[in-house]
């Protein structure tokens, strides 16, 4: 059985794309066919059907209509599919036989763009990662944005820093060279965070190849030295050689590449973004509570987009920070100023993402009126800020280009309400351009003429009712009801009969039916090409446009700080380059408005390099440990972002990193135990920390048993005080590690208050200097309800184990201290027998050098005796 | 007469309820006028529905301790009545510090207070009149009050309210009367879980009216200013081109006290001779300020209506403040053009736009903003701000080059 030419056709086509649902048009459906079907099919739940190739012999297909494509390619990416679309590029009339096709457009999850489909305030990401010599290299880009930029990742932790970059771009594909396993691996451990299609790529350019590449692509490519900017010109070589594959047009849009430190900006690793909630809470919801949810109240995609990019990447340079920080403080002090904004900032459209359309030639008449509307804003802006004072605010609005000759471009071209398709008409204004108002005037005219024409009639013969009419099929008609039909004149040629009419036509109407049609068709082609022309002009001024966005989304986000903290109370933080850290009533911007009805308390922090550089909280679970030392974080990234802070007064002293390592997100799916990944992360911290990082550790040592977890805290905690002097906030509920306070000046202990009423305890939230001496593990099990019994014997034990242990000196050489037996310290075992503890207490108490040889020699006797006495 | 006597407690809490809290804005009146008596600079409005079943207040002042918190409970504001005589007296001093007693007696109250620096706070509850819950509990520094099912013991007061959105409209209104009278304290106020204005507490008029009211308003505004013996007067008046079908829009305030006086009405309205068509009043937000001696505050406490020692003096210094003002502006209403003119930008130049310089007769008519705000500066020129941002596209991140 040979194929149709159409199968041929068709087979031929997808044997290049065998690894894409491939789209085929046929007339005004996109069909797919064989396995594409019913793959197609079950992902998009639409009717597998079948199609007859002739001889009885019936092929798989499904298909969509044309006009409604986008929706099903969104969600055929969504399930992570790669697709491509065939298009008919011949006019099917011009010639018979076979129509040629040919695959116009590639769309991978990496390179979908239609703002239609994404989220507004995020990135669409491509990511390409390469590995060269002892470096990694990332490149970037959003399609739709025409954002690309590149890094590299060199040294020992350099995997760690990868993944962690990976986390923050959340990138919907990533390229990687074919064969590489560990970036494959990699790649799977990502996906299984994040939506993540890992494409592999057979061709692996050199460095010259990538740059030279990239310089035939872009306008500039500023990259500095270093192996690991190496690998990533090798990665930005590969993203514009798949584009080149994928996309068949020229990416206008996309300028140039810049590169970019991990280091430039504070360092949050992927566990601290996870357990900060910055833009996910822990649950992996974006809509649950975040602290971008708090920030957001940005009203145009732009600014979405460039404030979750602040929130990520905290900045270091004090300049900077102060530059923004200013400018929020002027949008905070000037109330006109900042009620003035909204109203304009909401008529602008996703400036990028429309540009983006218009690059890729998917640009409606309707886009392009958005388009219009939004740079009619930008005067409007720019004269907003005429009375603005801080430095910032006066560099966007000096440096916004109201793109002024687009606006009147548009304005006097474009229809101001074309349909959405850009086969019907009225794209064209009228009085832009005199062929399409000619042509406009004729099918007027025409029409008029009709209307004549029927008046004419229905005087010359009489028939009052009679009416001229359309159809496709006939055309122009004069219609005649039954009864009417001794009145009609002879040069009538009868055309359709009808129930209770005839139809006629003369060969007058037909002469002016060719006319009108013909004009109409002259004219919708015609008023397409100035369309495309016109769209043509607009990308040629791409640059500016984009430019202009850039400033709109800046000046959105730091609005919408000056909102944030208006509404909610916040202050103007210091910032400083010493080492130290104040907060004065600080509260957690998070918790706190999610509290409705109930009043957050706030609290004060001190931490230093000096006498308070690592702070140990006790206390009851439940009392607001965890939520204390996460709102000195947030803090103090609210405060680098540029931002106020929740609190009464701060001041921060820039910190380089945050590091955190709280609660047991259990990492279930890698296959690692609870207590594996804490060390990991542990591990991660103290390699990685510096004496200007900030860390906050919860927990440490909970997932094994209680002397090791508590031998691993008190370890940590010293190597931190001794060695890494990073200011460290650190809950925890072993109440042994208390006693660092006695042995380091550099440790400070803090609990959280709690009142007893009889049994009850009364959470009062305030953190107070000193140690907490109970657990009060009970308490809280009251609380949760715990059956009576239950507690009633618990209170017993307690009662039981905390005699045996009061007032005893407990031999603590497993963990290195020395204790001044005062009490009140909870241990909850003994370690060694009562005779071991006399043979060590004695052992402390000798004096060597004024005992004479056989005195030693006795006393290691007893001693020994002693030992083996029971 | 033997029908005066020593009237039982709840009784006589529940007439002093009814007279001053008729309504759930009665209650926010009271309970912010408290907060701001506390020293606060943050007060929080929230309210649920027309206020009946939720109004909450929250404020950063001094706070109470539990003694203090219990004591403000139990004044009695009618434990001295015996007479119609000593009822006025009472009232008319230091009302205030009884609010929180009408409105116990009237709902169910909670209180939630702490002093500044305290480790814990106290929580009270209160139902009807009937003995406070006391217990100790986390807050924060200030005062917080909740206040749940006003009138439920009095469905007589109930049946008088109106629909819940004019009830509701009244707390808005109580909130902006006194948000403007002062400026120097922030108000967020919080309908249904929605805001309905933040004022930022920085001490300027301008700002809250700009807030609460919105641009349009703001930019048809002028700036008045008079130093008068009797009265010093500082505040805006709206263009004769801003009316308003009734007087909603004009807010007098007194030594930082929304009032409503006949005389201060005639005033304005007069300055205005000529220039309003009738049945329109004009808008305006103006600040009083005279000796407290010459102000006769009346009688009843919620009606807010004073009147003046020097009656004459007062509107004559209001008459020519309004008049002068609107005389020194060219009144014709200017037209806005959507877009400015100014020649396009060529691409390859630098990208400052000009603009035609705010106070020329660019326009026609004058623009608001030079006079009402008194200064006036020209766009500075461009400035670099030392380490730009790296942006997309090459921006070198100095102006006027897009390219490097």
């Amino acid at each position: 059985m040979t194929d149709t030419p159409m199968v041929a056709q068709y087979k031929r086509i997808k044997a290049e794309h065998e690894d894409k649902i491939l789209l085929f048009r046929l007339g005004d459906f996109y069909e797919m066919f064989f396995t594409d079907a019913e793959i197609a099919a079950r992902d998009l739940e639409i009717t597998l059907t079948a199609r007859g190739v002739g001889k009885g012999e019936r092929i798989p297909m499904c298909g969509v209509p044309y006009h409604a494509v986008d929706g099903y390619i969104a969600n055929l990416l969504k399930k992570g599919h790669k697709v491509a679309i065939c298009e008919q590029v011949e006019d099917p009339k011009a010639k018979g036989g076979l129509v040629r096709r040919e695959v116009v457009r590639v769309i991978t999850p990496g390179t979908f763009h239609d703002p239609a489909a994404l989220e507004e305030k995020k990135n669409n990401y491509l990511v390409a990662v390469t590995r060269s010599g002892e470096s990694y290299g990332l490149a970037v880009i959003d399609v739709g944005t025409g954002e690309f930029r590149a890094t590299g990742f060199t040294g020992p932790d350099r995997a760690a820093a990868l993944h962690s970059e990976m986390t923050r771009l959340q990138p919907s594909e990533c390229l990687y060279p074919q064969g590489d396993e560990d970036l494959k691996q990699l790649l799977a451990e990502l996906g299984q965070l994040f939506p993540l299609l890992p494409t592999p790529c057979k061709k692996s350019h050199s460095w010259e190849e990538s740059i030279s590449l990239l310089r035939e692509e872009l306008d500039q490519v500023h990259l500095p030295e270093g192996e690991e900017f190496q690998a990533a010109a090798c990665a930005a070589g590969a993203i514009i050689a798949y584009l080149r594959e994928t996309q068949r047009v020229e990416l206008l849009h996309i300028r140039g590449l810049a590169a970019y430190r991990v280091s430039d900006y504070m360092v949050l690793d992927g566990a601290t973004r996870r357990n900060l909630e910055l833009t996910r809470n822990v649950r992996g919801d974006i809509k649950g509570p975040t602290l971008l949810g708090v920030l957001d109240h940005t009203h145009t995609a732009m600014g979405g987009r460039t404030l979750r990019k602040w929130l990520e990447q905290p900045l270091l340079n004090r300049e900077r920070i102060v530059s923004r920080q200013d400018a929020v403080e002027n949008l905070v002090e000037d109330s006109i100023l900042r009620t003035q904004l909204p109203d304009i900032l909401k008529e602008i459209y996703d400036l990028e993402r429309l540009l983006g359309k218009v690059v890729y030639q998917t640009a409606t008449a309707r886009d392009l009126l958005a388009l219009k509307k939004s740079l009619a804003q930008l005067p409007l802006v720019k004269e907003g800020l005429t009375k603005a004072k801080a430095e910032r605010l006066l560099y966007l609005r000096d440096n916004l280009d109201t793109c002024s000759d687009l606006f009147t471009l548009l304005a006097e071209a474009l229809h101001p309400d074309p349909p959405v398709g850009l086969r019907e008409g009225n794209l064209i204004k009228t009085g832009y351009h005199g062929e399409i108002d000619r042509l406009r005037a004729l099918t007027r005219k025409g029409r008029e003429w009709l209307a004549e024409l029927e008046a004419a009639e229905r005087e010359r013969t009489g028939i009052k009712s009679l009416k001229i009419g359309f159809n496709k099929v006939f055309g122009y008609y004069l219609e005649v009801t039954k009864s009417n039909l001794g009145a009609v004149p002879s040069n009538y040629i009868r055309k359709q009969t009808l129930v209770n009419a005839e139809r006629f036509i003369t060969p007058e109407l037909k002469e002016w039916e060719v006319e009108i049609t013909g004009a109409q068709e002259k004219c919708i082609e015609l008023e397409y090409q100035v369309f495309l022309q016109l769209r043509q002009r607009i990308a040629a001024e791409i640059e500016r446009v984009q430019g202009a966005a850039q400033v709109i989304g800046q000046l959105d986000s730091l609005l919408s700080l000056a909102t944030a903290a208006i509404y909610n109370r916040y202050a103007k933080p210091v910032l400083t380059l010493k080492d130290s850290l104040t907060i004065r009533g600080g509260r957690h911007p998070v918790v706190e408005v999610m509290m409705p009805g109930s009043s957050f308390i706030p609290n004060d922090t001190k931490l230093d390099q000096g006498h308070n550089q690592l702070l140990l909280i006790t206390g009851p679970n439940m009392a607001g440990k965890s939520t204390y030392i996460r709102q000195v974080a947030l803090i103090v990234l609210l405060a680098q972002m540029g931002s106020f802070v929740p609190a009464k007064a701060a001041e921060i002293g820039i910190v380089d990193r945050i590091f955190t390592r709280v609660g047991a997100a259990d990492d279930l799916a890698s296959g690692q135990s609870t207590f594996m990944v804490e060390m990991n992360e542990v591990g991660n911290i103290l390699r990685n920390a510096t004496g200007k990082s900030l860390l906050i550790l919860d927990e440490i040592g909970r997932g094994t048993s209680t002397y090791d977890g508590l031998s691993i805290a008190r370890a940590v905690a010293e190597y931190i005080l001794k060695r890494l002097g990073a200011k460290t906030l650190f809950a925890t509920h072993y109440h042994e590690l208390t006693s660092l306070a006695q042995d380091y000046t550099g440790a400070k202990n803090y609990t959280i208050a709690v009142e007893e009423k009889g049994k009850d305890i009364i959470f009062l939230r305030k953190v107070i200097p000193g140690a907490s001496d109970r657990s009060y593990g009970i308490h809280v099990a009251r609380l949760a309800r715990l059956p009576k019994d239950v507690i009633e014997r618990a209170e017993d034990l307690l009662t039981l184990l905390e005699g045996e242990k009061r007032g005893k000196t407990v031999a603590e050489t497993a963990c290195g201290i020395t204790t001044r037996g005062d009490g009140g310290e909870m241990v909850q075992l003994d370690l060694f027998s009562a005779q071991e503890r006399r043979v060590l207490k004695e052992l402390q108490q000798l004096k060597p050098y004024q005992m004479t040889p056989l005195e030693a020699l006795n006393k290691i006797h007893n001693l020994q005796a002693l030992l083996k006495g029971r | 007469m033997s029908k005066i006597g020593i009237l039982e407690k709840e009784v006589a809490n529940l007439i002093a309820a009814g007279e001053v809290i008729e309504r759930p804005a009665a209650v926010v009146k009271e309970l912010v006028e408290n907060s701001i008596d506390a020293g606060a600079t943050h007060i929080d409005v929230a309210f649920v529905g027309n206020g009946l079943d939720l109004i909450e207040i929250r404020d950063n002042g001094v706070g109470m301790t539990r003694e203090e918190a219990l004591l403000a409970l139990h004044r009695h504001a009618t434990s001295k009545i015996k007479s119609a005589a000593d009822l006025t007296a009472i009232r008319s001093l230091g009302f205030r510090g009884e609010a929180l007693t009408s409105i116990a007696a009237v709902a169910r109250l909670k209180i939630l207070t702490a002093p500044a620096d305290a480790v814990a706070g106290t929580l009270i509850k209160v139902e009807g009149g009937g003995g406070p819950l006391v217990e100790t509990c986390g807050a924060p520094a200030g005062t917080h009050v909740t206040v749940r099912d006003l009138f439920y013991n009095t469905p007589a007061r109930k049946k008088y309210l109106k629909r819940p959105r004019t009830e509701a409209s009244h707390i808005v209104e109580a909130v902006t009367r006194l948000a403007l009278s002062h400026p120097g304290v922030s108000f967020n106020l919080t309908r249904d879980q929605r805001p309905v204005f933040t004022t930022t507490g920085r001490g300027e008029l301008a700002d809250v009216i700009a807030t609460i009211f919105g641009r349009e308003i703001w930019e048809e505004l002028l700036t008045l200013k008079i130093e008068d013996e009797a009265v010093d007067i500082s505040g805006y008046i709206g263009r004769p081109s801003l009316t308003r079908s009734n007087r909603t829009l004009q807010y007098f305030i007194v030594n930082n006290r929304y009032v409503k006086n006949p005389t201060l009405l005639g005033g304005l309205e007069s300055g205005y001779h000529g220039l309003l068509m009738t049945n329109r009043y004009p808008v305006a937000f103006l600040n009083f300020r005279l000796d407290p001696g010459e102000i006769d505050v009346n009688v009843h406490p919620t009606k807010l209506e004073v009147r003046f020692s020097r009656e004459g003096d007062i509107r004559r210094a209001l008459h020519h403040g309004v008049a002068d003002t609107l005389g020194r502006h060219n009144l014709v209403p200017g037209v806005r053009p959507k877009f400015s003119s100014g020649p396009g930008p060529s691409p390859s130049k630098a990208l400052t736009v000009p603009m035609p310089a705010m106070g020329t007769d660019a326009r026609w008519g004058e623009r608001v903003r030079e006079d009402s705000l008194g200064t006036f500066s020209a766009p500075p020129a461009p400035i670099s701000p030392g380490g730009g941002e790296s942006f997309i596209g090459g921006w070198s991140g100095k102006p006027g080059g897009w390219k490097t």
